[in-house]
């Protein structure tokens, strides 16, 4: 396959996993504001448009943000990308009105998208430091099982 | 050492070692000939060398050449990085790109990076991102040789 379109497929799939677990957490926390709201319904149209704004969001993540939530550490620059997109998120459900315009609701999303970010970040953290270790400990294993093949190989000959 | 080479039209190619005393250059010829050698024929600056799998890091094709790396030196080899991986597999040489062998042994340390890329710390301190195309092999081979055991 070539170089070029295994990288855009990449970056695809990174944006496609993103515009999931993103539209997740918006539209859980939509669900739990509709139930404090005392409604059980949900708009299909909100919903909708949740989701193409995760993958947008994703894009700009990814071309625009050098993909900050899976960066090594969380340094200034990508608090300040966390900060980027938790108001542009903040911004874009005030001007579609998925919740009330009132400042607390403004605030709280904005916090619950930021806590969002920071623990995503965390995760995907956590989980390179699981595989990492996962690697070595097969490494260890692979080159002890190897000297003893090479000493058999050698044998042989 | 005397080299004489002689092209003939009919027959079998025949390769005939004159020696007084068997020392190990001429040992590493028989076991090449025979197929049997686990050293790799390397130039550097126009003499020829055998080298060890075992002493090699990486190898690496830089426009059509392809050149070994050990701690302290690069040699030039003349075999493409297809054949050896094909032969050298069992020891630990291991595609992790286009123009790239890694020596699985040579490996002091990997690190799990996003995208499914791996970032390998070889020996001597360089590093070598293995992208997801060829991290996923990587993984296996790791896998399958800690199932065996």
């Amino acid at each position: 396959m070539n170089n070029r379109w295994s990288q855009f497929l990449s970056r695809e799939i990174a944006i496609e996993y993103k515009a999931s677990i993103y539209s997740i957490c918006v539209t859980f926390y939509y669900y739990i504001y509709q139930i404090i709201q005392h409604s059980l319904k949900a708009n299909i149209l909100y919903l909708m448009e949740i989701v193409f704004v995760c993958y947008l969001m994703g894009y700009v993540q990814v071309y625009l943000l050098q993909n900050f939530d899976e960066a090594d550490s969380l340094g200034k620059k990508e608090v300040v990308k966390i900060i980027i997109c938790s108001t542009l998120y903040t911004a874009i459900s005030q001007i579609l009105q998925w919740f009330d315009s009132c400042w607390i609701n403004t605030v709280v999303f904005w916090g619950y998208i930021f806590s969002c970010y920071t623990c995503i970040f965390l995760i995907n953290k956590l989980k390179r430091k699981i595989d990492t270790k996962r690697l070595n400990f097969l490494l260890d294993n692979y080159k002890k099982q190897g000297g003893i093949k090479n000493e058999e190989i050698n044998n042989e000959r | 050492m005397k080299l004489t080479m002689e092209q003939i039209f009919q027959g079998e190619n025949e390769i005939i070692i004159r020696y007084r005393e068997m020392n190990k250059t001429l040992q590493t010829l028989v076991e090449i000939v025979h197929g049997k050698s686990r050293k790799i024929v390397a130039s550097e600056n126009e003499k020829m060398i055998f080298l060890l799998p075992e002493e090699i890091l990486y190898i690496e094709n830089v426009d059509g050449t392809t050149f070994a790396y050990t701690f302290d030196h690069v040699f030039k080899l003349s075999q493409t990085l297809k054949i050896l991986t094909e032969i050298y597999s069992e020891r630990g040489f291991f595609r992790c790109s286009k123009s790239m062998i890694l020596n699985i042994y040579k490996i002091s340390n990997l690190k799990s990076e996003p995208y499914s890329r791996i970032r390998a710390t070889m020996e001597n301190g360089e590093q070598v991102i293995i992208s997801r195309k060829y991290s996923g092999r990587l993984r296996q081979i790791l896998q399958e040789g800690y199932q065996d055991e």
